[in-house]
């Protein structure tokens, strides 16, 4: 199934939560565990930059349509940090700017040298690398969806609930466009597939791993994925990313919270 | 980083302003339509076609920004979410201006379009870019925060030539259709030159070795900056350039009035990649 992605840029809007209710948090105010989560999230959010400057350094960067959605894209997230930012904002809590940026500067040389890396990694593996990031950003999508879905169903809030599905709807087709460009280029390449499978089993990790601390990792991911019902989710994921060519087999998602010994609830 | 109060009070306003800007960004893109087929003008279209691709280069920018150390300025990626999406839309609006008047469709630029074919040459040019990169991420990491007000002030000076630029397209804008679409752009531009003004103002290290370094960077600045512009395309932007004789005074008064010395901006001759370079006045 082809992305249109003329479409997808046409139809982007910014988050929009003027029509909820956000008086309701001052009478219904969400509990520390939800905000610890939706701090996490908004943060995450507003690091999509990040990601993309590490996605701009494989060869992906002379595609047009892929451009056109990593312009779009970025901004979507970007609207979706803002979002969070405005229902933290009123339970007193500012995420602002320079906070921002010291969760950056925190993930110190690592991340400073992570362009150099990219670019080297693209250089010696050419196109084939593009199939990593695409396979990559499929997987955060589609737990980023998940995530949104499962805090909106646990928390069944008169604001928060249908702010977090209009996010997840964006987070859906962010994952379309992903699952689309990564199926396209494992199809037609046996060295993409086992690159691919290569770099998710051996360095994925739950979205916000390595930016976040660990024990926020661990909390949050526990939190939003408890139960049966987010052993199902985990499960429903890792089904996803096991459609894609060549990926058979894998469960990202399960190990990574294995080997992090979060809870999960039993396949 | 002074920690000054009135530094704290520009830093508030700022984020106001961002914010206000993020807001503000128009989401109706519908295609331009004309109560009467405009007249063929080639000359326009293959102005309009030039500054479209110019104004398409976002995303080959940002990667050069981000690699640096202004990848951490949460301010500045926010205000690049923004930035870059206007553009994409700016390039978008311009490109249909250039179908439009092209006539016969070809006005000795082909359109752009969103999607356009990607030929070996930029793949080798990509590929060059990504190695000059590995350097530059390097070395800009070492230099620091300096770096960011670098990357700003690229930024800024191409928003001041390109105001030049839009002015001589106003000048010669032949339909009333075509003039309130430029001149819609060019209030987002002048909101993104104000913006990167006063963020400009906000990095601009005050003395020492880190403001030395953004003089020198100033120096070096060529316009355009972008890679792989045609000839064609080169041609149309120097003919907007030096239109106006007025142009490049305007230009070099707003550079001058930067605290960082006395300089003057030169049109180079013709054929060369670059259009204007700036240089300094002792
Ligand atoms: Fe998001
Ligand atoms: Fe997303």
């Amino acid at each position: 199934m082809a992305f249109d992605t003329t479409k997808f840029a046409r139809d982007s809007r910014r988050m929009d939560w003027q029509d909820l209710d956000f008086a309701s948090f001052r009478t219904d105010p969400l509990p520390p565990e939800t905000l610890r989560c939706l701090r996490y999230m908004c943060d995450i959010e507003f690091h999509t930059v990040c990601y993309m400057r590490d996605m701009l350094m494989t060869p992906s960067q002379v595609d047009g349509e892929v451009n056109t959605f990593m312009t779009i894209w970025n901004r979507e997230e970007y609207w979706h940090g803002e979002a969070l930012a405005a229902v933290l904002g009123e339970h007193g809590i500012t995420v602002d700017y320079d906070a921002l940026k010291a969760t950056r500067l925190r993930a110190g040389w690592k991340d400073k040298l992570a362009p150099v890396r990219q670019a080297l990694a693209g250089m010696l593996v050419g196109a084939d690398f593009i199939a990593v990031h695409m396979s990559w950003g499929a997987a955060n999508e589609w737990s980023a969806a998940a995530a949104y879905q499962r805090l909106a169903a646990m928390e069944s809030h008169p604001a928060l609930s249908p702010l977090l599905r209009r996010i997840a709807k964006q987070e859906t087709r962010h994952v379309a466009f992903y699952a689309s460009q990564a199926r396209r280029r494992l199809e037609r390449s046996r060295k993409a597939q086992l690159l691919t499978r290569y770099a998710l089993r051996k360095f994925w990790g739950p979205v916000g791993s390595g930016v976040m601390p660990d024990a926020e990792v661990t909390h949050v991911m526990g939190h939003l994925f408890a139960g049966a019902a987010g052993g199902e989710q985990i499960d429903r994921i890792d089904g996803h990313i096991g459609n894609l060519p060549g990926m058979k087999g894998l469960t990202i998602l399960r190990d990574a919270f294995r080997s992090r010994r979060i809870p999960l609830g039993a396949h | 980083m002074t920690g000054a109060i009135g530094s704290d009070d520009a830093v508030r306003a700022l984020d106001a302003r961002l914010r206000a800007h993020a807001s503000a960004a128009d989401e109706v893109h519908d295609p331009i339509e004309y109560p009467t087929a405009p007249v063929a003008n080639p000359q326009f279209a293959a102005a309009v076609r030039a500054v479209a691709r110019l104004e398409r280069s976002t995303i080959p920018r940002l990667r050069r920004m981000l690699v640096s150390p202004t990848h951490l300025d949460a301010r500045l990626t926010a205000f690049f979410s923004t930035w870059a999406y206007e553009r994409y839309w700016i390039a978008d609006r311009l490109d249909q201006l250039g179908a439009a008047h092209a006539g016969d469709g070809t006005a000795g630029i082909p359109a752009d379009g969103a999607e356009p074919p990607v030929d070996r040459a930029a793949l080798r040019r990509d590929r060059r870019e990504r190695v000059w990169l590995l350097g530059t991420a390097i070395a800009t990491n070492l230099v620091g925060p300096p770096m960011v007000a670098v990357h700003v002030l690229q930024c800024l000076v191409d928003e001041w030539v390109l105001d030049e630029v839009y002015a001589a397209l106003t000048a010669e804008v032949p339909d009333d259709r075509s003039a309130e679409v430029v001149a819609d752009i060019r209030r987002v531009k002048a909101e993104h030159a104000e913006i990167l003004r006063l963020a400009f103002a906000l990095r601009l290290p005050e003395r020492g070795n880190g403001r030395r370094l953004v003089a020198l960077a100033l120096r070096r600045i060529g316009w355009p900056a972008d890679a792989g512009l045609g000839a064609a395309h080169l041609r149309a932007l120097r003919r907007l350039v030096r239109g106006d004789p007025g142009s490049l005074s305007r230009i070099t008064e707003r550079i001058n009035a930067l605290g960082l010395g006395g300089y003057r901006v030169a049109l180079l001759a013709p054929r060369r990649s670059t259009v204007l370079r700036i240089r300094r006045v002792k």
